[in-house]
């Protein structure tokens, strides 16, 4: 991502964000209500156009990024509840079907991931129950296990942990962890670190104001973080470094 | 029987048969995505085409076939464009139909006016042999589409944004789908009518998903719902000597009453083992002492 932005009704919402995530990098993006977390996630994946500036996935400019099924994304609303029932199994194994897949049947491996996610996020008994009859943090439990059922090797989770209990958290986290373990690219948007702290290997903090949005970005020092978030208080303090360019 | 020896009432049947099949296919995902009276509005733009049918002499089934499948195109691209005036640009063009369909019928005279009425509500005397090849056609064009691209419609109907991280692309997704549902229309027109067609596509809807928790299933009892709805009904209306689309109607609104009744209990004995579910730690893994 290159000097990007995005502009809603004139209001700059993301400004002037660069950044480059490595391979096997786990990326908390934190900030306050908002910050612009949410937004620089959709641009990052094309779903909001930037005023200026760029976007590649993998690579490859996002207009002609066709690779999707290496990106799992996990979005910070819950799936609208349409007026046909939706079963748990169904919402997850959606995640199977793109282009790609659009001319051959279910096969043995969609079913398999699909089950598998099912288990990772403790929702298997509930595979045939109505989504709408879940609660909102199983439903985002839901929305995980549809992201880690695309077999993705990199993940874009918006608040995966808003709305789920503690054990829950914990037990996300466990997953976080294996998949970074196993060598997945993490893009992770929270309030707060929480139990992914010791996960974290880099932290972006964003912030609305006049030195663009990116606050700090690198290793997730507390003291550093604890700084950052509270220096767009405060005006007399100086502005952050320069956003920082990676190379991925 | 003996209504199956009449060679009208064969064609009327065949024609309600599929109407019975394919509209609740393509009503699943027009509820879905909360687009139920969808069907309501391209039946009036079909209604055009039937009069531009009636004023030029042409078949109505092909002309009206074009003007819906047009007028789904305009639809979708004033929808994808402007949120807000979209809604009162599809007023527009729902009310420009229905004008249009009632304005060429008048200017085309003869037996026109009756002929639109027969339209409007369905008729079991109106089903040509000619017609029954292009039903056939667009009823299998619906089918295969559907096997083809019925996934990523429904990826997109659960969520645009991550449907297009998918690399569904969304607003083609959506035209398809309201390309056919035009199409559904004008396989409808001919048994149902076309005031009525938009009802087949969403009653059995209504009334499956009562009893079922899955999208897959909601669609299949749709189907049956459908069919017991479109040939029950074309029988009941030869017998009572009424337009088939009314009856039809009826029997698919009496079927959504008995489903209403057989949810209660189905719903009520549901709930405890949900609830039990739910109470056992991790939403619903059983956990066993070591």
């Amino acid at each position: 991502m290159s000097r990007a932005c995005v502009t809603f009704d004139g209001e700059c919402v993301v400004d002037e964000v660069t950044l480059a995530v490595a391979p096997g990098e786990f990326v908390a993006v934190l900030g306050e209500n908002g910050s612009g977390k949410t937004t620089l996630m959709q641009a990052l994946l094309g779903l909001v156009p930037l005023s200026h500036g760029a976007v590649s996935i993998h690579g490859t400019p996002v207009a002609q990024f066709r690779d999707w099924d290496r990106i799992g994304y996990v979005p910070q609303r819950l799936l609208s509840a349409g007026a046909v029932p939706m079963s748990v199994h169904e919402v997850v194994e959606s995640a199977r079907w793109s282009p790609r897949t659009r001319w051959r049947l279910r096969r043995k491996e969609d079913r398999a991931a699909t089950s598998a996610a099912l288990h990772e996020v403790g929702l298997w008994d509930r595979r045939d129950d109505r989504l709408d009859t879940l609660s909102g943090g199983q439903q985002r439990r839901v929305l995980i296990a549809r992201a880690l059922a695309t077999g993705a090797d990199t993940l874009i989770l918006d608040e995966p942990t808003a709305g789920i209990d503690a054990e829950s958290q914990t037990r996300l986290a466990t997953t976080l962890r294996r998949l970074r373990d196993g060598g997945r690219t993490i893009l992770l948007v929270t309030h707060e670190l929480g139990p992914v702290a010791d996960l974290t290997t880099r932290a972006i903090v964003l912030a609305r104001g006049e030195h663009g949005s990116v606050r700090y970005d690198g290793p997730p020092r507390q003291e550093e973080l604890a700084h950052h978030h509270a220096w767009h208080h405060s005006e007399d303090i100086a502005p952050p470094p320069a956003p920082t360019l990676l190379e991925g | 029987m003996s209504l199956l020896s009449y060679d009208f009432m064969q064609r009327a049947l065949i024609a309600a048969a599929l109407i019975g099949l394919i509209a609740p296919l393509i009503g699943v995902f027009l509820v879905q995505r909360r687009l139920a009276l969808l069907g309501d509005g391209m039946g009036h733009v079909a209604l055009a085409g039937v009069g531009i049918a009636f004023l030029v002499g042409t078949a109505p089934v092909p002309t009206a076939l074009a003007a819906a499948a047009l007028g789904a195109v305009v639809i979708e691209l004033i929808r994808a464009r402007s949120r807000t005036a979209g809604d009162l640009a599809l007023a527009l063009i729902f009310y420009g139909g229905i004008a249009g369909g009632v304005l060429f019928t008048s200017l085309a005279g003869g037996k026109s006016s009756t002929a639109l009425n027969q339209y409007l509500f369905g008729s079991l005397s109106t089903v040509a042999a000619s017609d029954i090849g292009w039903l056939v056609v667009v009823s299998l064009i619906v089918l295969v589409v559907l096997a083809v691209f019925g996934r990523e419609i429904f990826v997109m109907a659960l969520d645009p944004d991550v449907a297009r991280t998918q690399g569904i692309r969304t607003t083609a997704m959506s035209m398809l789908l309201t390309v056919l549902a035009a199409f559904t229309v004008v396989i409808g027109m001919r048994t149902v009518g076309l005031l009525l067609v938009s009802a087949i596509m969403i009653v059995p809807i209504a009334a499956s998903q009562q009893l079922t928790r899955g999208f897959r299933t909601t669609a299949v009892i749709g189907v049956v719902v459908g069919e017991l709805s479109a040939v029950l009904g074309l029988v009941s209306s030869y017998y009572l000597d009424a337009p088939p689309g009314p009856t039809i109607v009826f029997l698919a609104l009496g079927l959504f009453a008995v489903c209403a009744l057989i949810a209660v209990p189905v719903r009520r004995r549901r709930a405890p083992a949900i609830a039990a579910v739910a109470a056992v730690p991790h939403g619903g893994r059983q956990v066993t002492a070591p």
